[in-house]
């Protein structure tokens, strides 16, 4: 049984390391899908589930393996396992406000007892990693590798307590208090038992301070709603150590939340004694938190954060212990699955990037999941699983790497600028411009403005809608810059307030006909589930599957042509895709080509129409011509005749001209002769005055 | 008294008991704990303004009193509000699940009784014969194990070993065009948890049957048929089996109940989407409507059922006092 543990244990192991530790970003294709199909195939029953994955029924699948189903899939030929670390982490709780535990070296020295090689390989039998600070690693940049570490040591954890005062100095085998001198009283353990792993934890930790000489009380082993109404809920909070846990979000403002002094209610005003029910109180911690609250660089929050762990090291409020890891499988026709950080192989970025083995691109992933989904109204879908579909109908402003949580990526917004802001009340807040994609279109074929967005973040608002509440609750102001371009206005200064207004984006066209109709809206029965994410929706049969189909006009669809070359099969595809070009070229030639003959068809179509028509009202002239010919030849007759006669009456008048120019010529030699004769006469008597003078 | 005021008077007591049971249902769910808010609101931290807001619209900061009366009145006219979980009117997702409860406690309830009385008539006819034997260690077997587990073991055999039936669901995917391989590909899927609440029904139905039967076939009446020379097959069926009949008759009101309760379990490890999963998952949610309006309608069709045996009994058995 111990071997196999260890087989067990080295296997898991040796296949755990790489994942977490190997990061690689080449790792994921931005470009996608690269199936073709995708089928969410609803399993309420996790063992069948599995049994179908084993068959082949489905590809992946989206639940933890247990260890016995990770020996079997292991040995299963045609299934692939991975693993990776949860967005999560179990810890000793310490109550800071009671004594003992009050005594930071009471903590440490709880601190050095705690065996976290034991618990990872005992306990955790390779599922789960030893944690020093409380940023798990999975948070990638903002966990601190430089804290104080507290090595596990009964000698320096009775040397701590030594330094408290915690000393047995009546040598009856029991500490006495450094203050009432008597013996120590009974330090109160809640350990849960719905848990095996923290509760053998816990256990070993009491055991490990009794025999230190620390009296322990019951070893009170409860159940998590019976640790609620005594670790939280008690204003006295009776309690001294217990094991925690939490889930947690992809931001490090956990920090200040668990442990800002404001974050604790010791008369439980609110209805418990808040996040920081230790009770934790420290002033230089607090600035650090509310720095990490505030900060609106990366860089700020990152120092903050660094500093609040470093505090918390030191001061040991908490004692943190583990992350758990889980396994997951699926078959092994498939590849370019991306093990991505809190999530595993199952990511978003699988479906996105997988295709079958030995096929560059295409196939059907059929994924198993093991809830049925809930609405697929993106306004009030709350479930996980509803999400598991959603993610990939819709967009969001941007992503975040895959490996590294705290690595944004642009993707809708394929860059954005973040700058300090004062409202007008004088609330200093943060201004986000976000410069989208140009290229992006709606599963309708509706282009994508800025314009969509703005009304995403102002129906929000104006609906009041509660699955967006905390996302929308800092947004002052939202101005369209243009159609490409938004500025969203915070009242915050927190560099996470970033990341709260990541919301999918909602298509205008068709929410502003939805209006106060959110609650009850079904976008499935009014066949409007339209998104701009790689996935087009098809089909949903409730408790059954949900079918989508890869989006062929996603501004990231990848131009599957080259994918998956040699160098030499590389040459050849250019070539052919030279020839593609040209061959494209001519039919975009012969299109045009077409084109201009369709045109000159239809001109001549046009033209001969016309012609007809000019034809037929041509006949119509020339038989008008003909009878106006007719009459014009009668009239021409009759003109000739007119002529004839006219001809015949000019000769006449010719003959009479001819004898009247006669007559006039003879007339006008004789005058011209009684002219010369009188001017004869006339200068005879001239002359013969002039003599006679 | 007359047999219409023994109707009325089970109708009025029916009355009585279902508003006791709606009460019931209502002070269970204000006492468990839990919020709703919290559910709602998983994974993010609202503004107290907009806690407020949830809080008024589901009218949860009203007085007990009147939301009470306010329950009352939209159960009554089942209107059974929207989930917490999926924000959807709970009437129409009831109306959704509930023809495939209907169909696999239907198919199953019918083989059962087909069979089990069958069997059972036979088993107790052959007393001590190596087929009664059998049967009602069989029988023992089957009423005795869990149907999850039973419900596993379908799985495994004949959906992965065999590989000859669906591990999940009620369909293809995607299901077939043709309305008649619509139909088979539907049985094909009914097979395994149809196949799994039969024969946790079964067993009971033989057992019982042959035990009624058994206890008739030793009265007076039947010795005095044999006397009379009524032949073997009329004495079983026209003497011993009219008579073993009454509890049966009880027996189909009063099981359907109690198969809501089976369909659960089945429902969930078949992944088939009825009702009863439907309680399932509202219970893993805290979803206070839907558990409200399951519980109400189960608490409905136990009562209603008591009912129609009681004026069943009342016409069929003449020894009923009214």
């Amino acid at each position: 049984m111990k071997k196999t543990k260890v087989i067990l244990l080295v296997l898991l192991v040796s296949m755990i390391i790489p994942s977490i530790l190997v990061m690689a970003e080449d790792e994921v294709e931005l470009t996608g899908p690269w199936a073709d199909e995708l089928f969410f195939k609803i399993y309420l029953n996790p063992e069948a589930e599995y049994l179908a994955l084993k068959t082949g029924d489905i590809n992946l699948m989206d639940w933890e393996l247990p260890a016995e189903k990770v020996t079997d899939a292991l040995a299963d030929p045609n299934l692939v396992t991975d693993s990776t670390a949860d967005l999560g982490y179990y810890l000793i709780d310490i109550n800071c406000q009671r004594w003992p535990t009050s005594d930071v070296h009471f903590r440490r020295a709880l601190a050095h007892l705690v065996d976290k090689a034991r618990i990872e390989t005992d306990i955790l039998q390779g599922f789960g990693y030893a944690l020093d600070s409380q940023v798990p690693v999975v948070l990638g940049d903002w966990a601190n590798p430089d804290i104080r570490t507290y090595e596990y040591s009964a000698a320096l954890a009775a040397a701590e307590l030594d330094l408290g005062g915690f000393t047995d100095t009546d040598a009856d085998g029991i500490r006495n208090d450094p203050i009432t001198g008597e013996n120590m009283a009974d330090v109160l353990f809640f350990i849960r038992i719905d848990d095996p792993e923290r509760k053998q934890a816990g256990e070993w930790l009491a055991a490990e301070l009794k025999a230190l000489g620390v009296p322990i009380e019951g070893e009170l082993a409860v159940e998590r709603s019976v640790c609620s109404a005594a670790v939280m809920d008690t204003p006295a909070g009776e309690w001294n150590v217990y094991t925690g846990g939490w889930g947690l979000g992809r931001d490090p403002d956990h920090l200040a939340d668990f442990y800002h002094s404001k974050e604790f209610d010791p008369e439980c005003v609110g209805g418990w004694r808040g996040y920081n029910y230790p009770g934790f109180v420290n002033s230089t911690f607090d600035v650090w938190a509310d720095l990490l609250k505030s900060a609106s660089t990366f860089e700020d929050a990152k120092e903050a954060a660094f500093m609040c762990q470093e505090i918390l090291a030191e001061q040991v409020p908490g004692i943190p212990m583990y992350g758990h890891i889980g396994v997951k499988a699926y078959r092994v026709e498939w590849t370019g699955l991306v093990n991505a950080v809190g999530t595993g192989i199952n990511s978003w970025w699988s479906t996105y990037n997988m295709h079958p083995v030995g096929q560059d691109y295409g196939g059907r992933i059929e994924y198993g999941i093991k809830s049925d989904i809930e609405t697929l109204n993106v306004m009030t879908a709350a479930w996980t699983y509803t999400w598991e579909v959603l993610d990939k109908i819709y967009e969001t402003p941007y992503t975040n790497n895959p490996y590294d949580l705290a690595d944004d990526w642009g993707w809708l917004a394929e860059s954005w600028e973040i700058e300090d802001w004062v409202s007008p009340t004088g609330v200093p807040g943060i201004k986000i411009t976000f410069h989208f994609v140009e290229d992006a279109i709606w599963h309708d074929d509706v282009p994508f403005t800025a314009e969509d967005m703005e009304f995403t973040y102002n129906y929000i608002m104006e609906q009041g809608i509660p699955r967006y509440a905390s996302s929308t609750q800092f947004i002052e102001d939202v101005v369209l810059v243009d159609d490409y371009t938004l500025e969203v206005y915070q009242s915050t200064t927190s560099f996470f307030a970033f990341h709260y207004i990541n919301i999918p984006v909602l298509p205008k066209h068709i929410w502003e006909n939805v209006g106060d109709d959110w609650q009850d809206y079904d976008p499935v029965a009014e066949g409007e589930l339209i998104g701009l994410g790689p996935w087009k929706f098809v089909d949903y049969v409730a408790g059954e599957y949900v079918h989508l189909v890869a989006n062929e006009d996603y501004w990231k669809f990848p131009d599957r042509f080259y994918q998956g070359l040699s160098m030499a099969e590389l040459q050849q595809a250019k070539s052919l895709s030279m020839l593609r070009a040209q061959l494209e070229a001519a039919n975009a030639a012969t299109e045009e080509q077409a084109e201009t003959i369709s045109e000159l068809s239809s001109q001549f179509t046009a033209f001969q129409a016309s012609a007809l028509d000019l034809i037929g009202s041509s006949v119509d002239s020339i038989g008008d011509l003909a009878d106006n010919i007719d009459s014009l030849d009668s009239n021409i007759g009759t003109l000739d005749t007119e002529i004839a006669s006219l001809n015949s009456d000019i000769s006449g008048l010719e003959s009479q001209t001819s004898t009247l120019q006669a007559g006039l010529s003879s007339a006008s030699n004789i005058g011209y002769a009684s002219i010369a004769i009188a001017i004869l006469i006339g200068a005879v008597a001239i002359f013969m005055a002039r003599r006679e003078t | 008294m007359s047999l219409k005021r023994y109707i009325l008077k089970r109708t009025l007591y029916s009355i009585v008991l279902l508003f006791f049971a709606l009460t019931l249902n209502f002070i269970i769910f204000r006492m468990a704990p839990g919020n709703p808010i919290q559910i709602v609101a998983s994974g993010v931290r609202l503004k107290p303004e907009m806690v407020e807001r949830l809080i008024e619209l589901w009218g949860l900061n009203e007085p007990l009193h009147v939301q009470y009366i306010r329950y009352l009145k939209s159960t009554l006219t089942w209107d059974f509000g929207y989930s917490y979980n999926s924000l959807e009117p709970v009437g129409r997702e009831i109306m959704e699940r509930l023809p495939n409860t209907l169909l696999l406690m239907g198919v199953s309830l019918f083989f059962a009784i087909v069979f089990g009385t069958v069997f059972g008539v036979y088993a107790a006819y052959k007393r001590g014969s190596l087929f009664d034997l059998t049967t009602v260690t069989v029988s023992l077997f089957s009423y005795a194990l869990p149907t999850f587990w039973m419900g596993l073991l379908m799985i495994y055999v004949g959906g992965y070993l065999f590989g000859m039936f669906p591990l999940a669901g009620t369909m293809s995917r995607p299901p077939p065009l043709d309305p008649i391989m619509r139909i088979f590909d539907l049985a094909w899927h009914l097979f395994l948890p149809g196949l799994t609440l039969f024969l946790f029904q079964y067993g009971g139905w033989l057992l019982m049957m042959r035990s009624t039967l058994l206890e008739a076939l030793h009265e007076d009446y039947i010795t005095t048929a044999r006397a009379k020379g009524v032949a073997e097959r009329g004495v079983l069926f026209k003497h011993a089996f009219r008579n073993a009949m009454l509890p049966l008759v009880t027996n189909i009101a009063l099981q359907i109940p109690g198969l809501l309760n089976g369909a659960i379990l089945t429902e969930t490890v078949f992944s088939w989407r009825g009702l009863g999963l439907y309680t399932w998952s509202a219970i893993q949610f805290t979803d206070y409507p839907v558990l409200q309006a399951v519980f109400y309608i189960f608490a409905l069709v136990t009562i209603v059922c008591n009912l129609i045996v009681d004026i069943v009994y009342g016409y069929i058995d003449p020894r009923i006092q009214y």
